[in-house]
């Protein structure tokens, strides 16, 4: 089957299309839903992990185990970011499983920032009120906000209904606001 | 409470755009490798047949006949061997013996082995002491069977329901 350029998907319609030629081995659709996932994966990975190293691991683990549980994957009104999401933060599990005493301490890696200084002052000024945010609010915030999942796909992920999850980024929010 | 004017939704999408940098030069090789493992014109697998759920309907089927085939027994009388002498024989009526009396006595008591238990009545009993002697104390059963009949049709049913639910369940992604 000859690799053919997709655009990555924009509706759940097209992302459900490419699903369904992804498990055939249509290799054009795996490398849409890739380019589609990879970069908010990477960020996110990277902001939870907060180590490059470790974040480039899990990243390849979950692509691997992703493609590789393809032909298990059903659709079932499930995103394929969700389940994608759902491996990741599976893989950030193992890894805190087995490193018990993970440091909380400041970023390490480097993010590129945007050039206006007000924009830096904004970017560490969330990141500081982040880290005193309960992991809970973080992690919504970061699925929500970094790694730009559609509230619906962020409950799937969470295994939560998408009314809890509005309600839940929406306190988040208000516990985040409280800190400043 | 100070609300602060910069952490909005807009800037928190603004921060998250700043955390979200190029793949780094490993893994943009690493998408090769992984579009690599992709094998194309791959036969769709083989998906797994829905099978009718029978284990909770084996489950609930048991607990129907848990409670169907062995239904409570009510509270029965059950006739014991009674002495004919104490429970068919009247109560004395007068201190003088006639003379016939030990010679009916005797008789009885040498037809007793020979007597159906139909002439040990329970009502002759109960008509002569007022109780009935010639009765099993299993006339008020234990309601602890019905009880455990009972608990154990619904824990079958509650195993059922858990199937039904999990078969009902979306597979789990990893």
């Amino acid at each position: 089957m000859p690799d053919i350029p997709l655009r990555s998907p924009t509706t759940a319609a097209e992302e459900s299309a490419l699903c369904t030629r992804a498990r055939q081995g249509d290799r054009a659709a795996v490398r849409a839903l890739f380019d589609c996932y990879a970069q908010r994966l990477y960020g996110y990975l990277l902001h939870t992990l907060r180590d490059p190293q470790l974040a480039s691991d899990c990243f390849q683990q979950t692509w691997l185990r992703a493609i590789e549980q393809f032909p298990r994957f059903e659709d079932r009104g499930a995103s394929f970011g969700a389940w994608l999401f759902t491996i990741a933060r599976n893989e950030c599990r193992q890894h805190w499983r087995r490193r018990t005493n993970e440091p909380l301490d400041a970023i390490t890696h480097d993010v590129p920032v945007p050039s206006p200084q007000h924009a830096i002052a904004n970017a560490i000024e969330i990141e500081r009120v982040l880290t005193q945010l309960h992991e809970d609010d973080r992690e919504l915030l970061r699925l929500r906000y970094l790694a730009d999942l559609p509230v619906a796909t962020i409950a799937r992920t969470l295994g939560i209904r998408t009314a809890t999850a509005h309600v839940r980024i929406h306190r988040a929010l208000r516990r985040a606001r409280r800190l400043l | 409470m100070i609300r602060h004017p910069r952490i909005t939704s807009r800037h928190l999408r603004a921060w998250g755009n700043t955390h979200r940098p190029p793949l780094p030069p490993s893994l943009t090789a690493f998408r090769s490798e992984l579009l690599d493992r992709v094998r194309p014109n791959a036969p769709m697998p083989e998906t797994r047949p829905v099978l009718f759920p029978w284990a909770p309907v084996a489950l609930m089927g048991a607990a129907v006949l848990i409670l169907i085939i062995a239904p409570p027994t009510p509270p029965t009388l059950t006739a014991t061997r009674a002495s004919p002498l104490t429970t068919s024989l009247p109560a004395p009526t007068s201190k003088k013996r006639l003379p016939d009396q030990g010679a009916a006595e005797m008789a009885l008591a040498l037809r007793a082995p020979e007597m159906p238990h139909a002439d040990a009545s329970p009502q002759v009993s109960e008509r002569t002491f007022g109780q009935p002697a010639g009765l099993a104390q299993s006339s008020r059963p234990s309601p602890l069977p019905a009880v455990l009949r009972a608990c154990s049709a619904a824990l079958l049913l509650i195993l059922a329901i858990i199937q039904v639910l999990r078969w009902r369940r979306p597979r789990a992604t990893s």
